[in-house]
């Protein structure tokens, strides 16, 4: 009982160094919404990294809201100059959720990564992704100037991951109403209709849905010359997933990208809405950042002097 | 997939009533189903009665042609 109330009940066991919190608006580079920020700052020493983190979509962003919370505030007690926000029509933000795509969201992770250096004066840029957002994270490299990138238990297909969308509310029909009332061939007609389908509460449409299937990891991931680590869980000990293993060849492999597991369970599409204690998951980032800053940056820009938008391939979104 | 260690997992187990997954996490199940053993699920075998325990879950998949032991 007591190890599962730990895992449960959260605890915080960060280290005791103080930070200093703000939240405030600043404006969107590419839209009249406003941005709702956070900042998470060391008062001590300060390095010369900073972090923005990338949350995931919808109802896995409430999943693990306060897990987001409690990873910045576990990075700022390590020095490292933390920023978070809320993207496009999600919490705070100004916006529709519906506006919301990948592309929007690599725009919002770029006003982001630019608000935390002129609040902070950071040199280099770290993009630090869970689930959904490790994929925008790593699209937003390129643009954002970040040169160091950690993707925590990222999707590795961006296609099945719109398909999961489909089937999520399939799957509320039929427990809602005890039938599939509307197929999902049939909510794929009205989605290219131009209507949106609710999957638990928030409303997804068309740009979003294309954004996904139409994702192309590879490129950007080749492109990506710096340092980067992928996360993955693994509660009983298990072996990277082989498409891991892919984005970490993609990223330039063992040297450039480190594969780490991270010893513990976690499902993003269970009800539960609470944040399990991530712990491990914390300590994992903090360490793999404070590796990165005893080191020299691994790696260098290969030919990427500047960023050229059609290489980020993200279908028709807005 | 599920935090429990596989050793306590017996074959007949219902996942939903021993809170090992519920009703919303069948869809993490199906994704491993399809990437593991390449099958294909329709939106009507999203049922209980195909993916509620380790027992239903290998039949379900013998009767969609996966190779199993």
């Amino acid at each position: 009982v007591a190890q599962t109330l730990d895992r449960y009940v959260e605890t915080d066991d960060s280290p005791r160094a103080e930070i200093r919190e703000e939240c405030f608006f600043f404006g969107s580079s590419s839209s009249n919404a406003a941005l709702y920020g956070r900042t998470h700052l060391p008062t001590g020493r300060r390095r010369d990294i900073g972090v923005v983190m990338v949350s995931p979509l919808g109802r896995e962003r409430l999943r693990v809201c306060r897990e987001m919370a409690n990873l910045g505030r576990h990075i700022a007690r390590a020095g490292f100059p933390v920023f978070r926000l809320d993207y496009r029509g999600e919490g705070e933000s100004g916006g529709t959720f519906e506006e919301s795509t990948i592309r929007t969201r690599i725009e919002d992770t770029v006003d982001g990564a630019n608000e935390l250096r002129g609040r902070t004066g950071v040199k280099s840029v770290v993009l630090v992704g869970l689930h959904l957002g490790a994929v925008v994270a790593a699209l937003s490299t390129r643009l954002s100037g970040a040169d160091r990138l950690i993707l925590c238990d990222p999707v590795w297909s961006p296609q099945a991951y719109a398909r999961q969308l489909f089937r999520a509310n399939v799957l509320q029909q039929s427990q809602y109403f005890g039938e599939i009332a509307v197929a999902e061939s049939v909510l794929r007609e009205q989605i290219d209709a131009g209507e949106s389908m609710t999957v638990y509460g928030f409303p997804m449409a068309a740009p979003l849905i294309r954004d996904l299937e139409t994702l192309d990891l590879e490129g950007p991931l080749r492109e990506f010359a710096w340092s980067s680590a992928i996360l993955y869980f693994a509660a009983n000990n298990q072996a990277p997933h082989r498409e891991i293993l892919k984005m970490s060849e993609w990223l330039g492999g063992e040297g450039r990208c480190a594969v780490r597991a991270v010893p513990a369970s976690f499902s993003w599409s269970t009800r539960k809405l609470w944040t399990p204690n991530l712990t491990v998951l914390n300590e994992a980032v903090v360490s793999w950042l404070q590796q990165s800053d005893e080191r020299q940056l691994v790696g260098s820009p290969r030919t990427t002097p500047a960023y050229q938008p059609e290489l980020v391939r993200v279908g028709s979104g807005a | 997939m599920f935090g429990s260690r596989p050793e306590d997992l017996e074959d007949g187990m219902s996942f939903l009533e021993q809170g090992i997954l519920d009703s919303t996490g069948v869809l993490e199940l199906v994704g491993h189903l399809e990437d593991r053993y390449g099958v294909a699920v329709t939106d009507n075998e999203l049922v209980p009665a195909n993916l509620d325990s380790i027992d239903r879950l290998c039949a379900f998949l013998g009767r969609k042609g996966a190779s199993i032991q």
